[in-house]
């Protein structure tokens, strides 16, 4: 990597011309090198590279968690540089997965729907549905300390993948 | 009380029970209001402009000797439209500035041990930053909540009972600016309100038991 001397920084550049996610020309400088990416279609793609390559920060910055230097961010279209993480349409798998460990199982995988609006019945009803989908039938009134490290990971991964949005980031989910 | 049981006689445990009174009203306000938990929120989960500073003056109130505290205190609100000083409300605003530091830190402390992904996994699912901190993080932060509020509750009695054993530089110091010594405090039965001794009758009434 560059020395602190060095003025040089990393851009990190992705285009999409679906109606998913785009990041275009959002840089966070941090003195490393250039390290342009672009992404295009729908499509599962790995963003692989050295440990403080700018990963995380690549798709924090997407997510709304963390504010680019410069540039726009667009997702589905829509400009949603300013906007904060809850209105953009995009989720993230967490590497420790996340779980809030006061609450039990069920209302950790409907928290999602629960922010949305969608009625209590219909929360839980597609909270459990999405629970047997992944094997975690039965674990409703558990909390997640209760549960093994895989189950935690299909308990966040249910979670995440229950709320439909545009663009999904798993962040080192091995 | 009666015949039989305890009967509170002197004018000492008045005093007692204005200090614990005053103290345990002062800690939760100091600890759980949100003036403390936003400044701590600021300290341990933001970058801006004037951080330092913001710290600075939220922790100084442990630097600054009571005396001046006091004093303090009395300029703003000695004078209409809020006139509190010989009432046990500037006590409690007193304890409360004085306290400050407690709340903040552990506030702080509580914010940073807790960590970012649990608030950021809640805004991934729409919750609004106001929403996450009253269903994530506040419920997180309850026993460490409790630790401070603990701390506070015998700072402030410590702080208060300190002017019967010594005449430190603490809040008691800042109290004895704020409650002139012709006055008595009624916590117990009309909240924050305060008589004051005339002298005048004072005097008459000693010169009639004279007689």
């Amino acid at each position: 990597m560059a020395s602190a001397s060095n003025a040089h920084h990393s851009r990190k550049t992705a285009n999409s011309k679906n109606a998913g996610s785009e990041f275009k020309s959002a840089v966070k400088r941090y003195g490393g090198e250039r390290s342009p990416l672009a992404v295009k279609g729908i499509s599962f793609t790995a963003i692989l590279g050295p440990s403080g390559d700018g990963k995380t920060t690549t798709l924090r910055m997407i997510a709304g968690l963390k504010s680019p230097c410069g540039g726009h961010t667009f997702i589905a279209g829509c400009d949603v540089t300013s906007p904060g993480p809850a209105e953009r349409k995009v989720s993230i798998f967490f590497q420790s997965s996340a779980l809030f460990p006061h609450t039990t199982v069920l209302r950790n995988v409907s928290d999602g729907l629960n922010a949305s609006g969608v009625k209590p019945a219909q929360m839980f009803e597609r909270a459990k549905a999405a629970m047997a989908s992944f094997g975690l039938s039965g674990f409703d009134d558990r909390l997640p300390s209760e549960l093994s490290g895989g189950q935690q990971q299909r308990v966040a991964l249910a979670r995440v993948l229950l709320l439909a949005f545009a663009a999904f980031f798993l962040m080192s989910p091995c | 009380m009666g015949d039989r049981g305890f009967t509170w006689a002197g004018t000492a445990w008045n005093s007692l029970f204005n200090t614990m009174t005053l103290a345990g009203g002062a800690a939760p306000i100091s600890i759980c209001a949100s003036f403390d938990l936003s400044i701590a929120w600021l300290l341990a989960r933001t970058e801006f402009r004037g951080k330092t500073v913001l710290e600075f003056s939220a922790v100084h109130t442990f630097a600054i000797p009571g005396t001046l505290q006091g004093v303090s205190h009395i300029l703003p609100f000695n004078v209409p439209p809020v006139k509190l000083t010989d009432t046990g409300l500037i006590i409690v605003l007193c304890f409360v500035f004085r306290n400050l530091p407690v709340g903040v830190r552990a506030g702080t402390a509580s914010f940073k041990q807790l960590g970012t992904s649990l608030y950021e996994a809640s805004l991934m699912l729409r919750a609004s930053s106001p929403t996450a901190l009253r269903r994530v993080v506040l419920p997180l932060l309850k026993p460490a909540l409790g630790e401070a509020l603990v701390a506070a509750l015998v700072a402030a009695l410590v702080a208060a009972l300190k002017h019967s054993v010594v005449h430190s530089m603490t809040t008691t110091s800042a109290v004895i600016f704020l409650v002139m010594a012709a006055t008595e405090l009624f916590v117990g039965e009309s909240t924050l309100s305060r008589r004051t001794l005339d002298r005048r009758t004072f005097s008459r009434r000693k010169v009639g038991a004279d007689k």
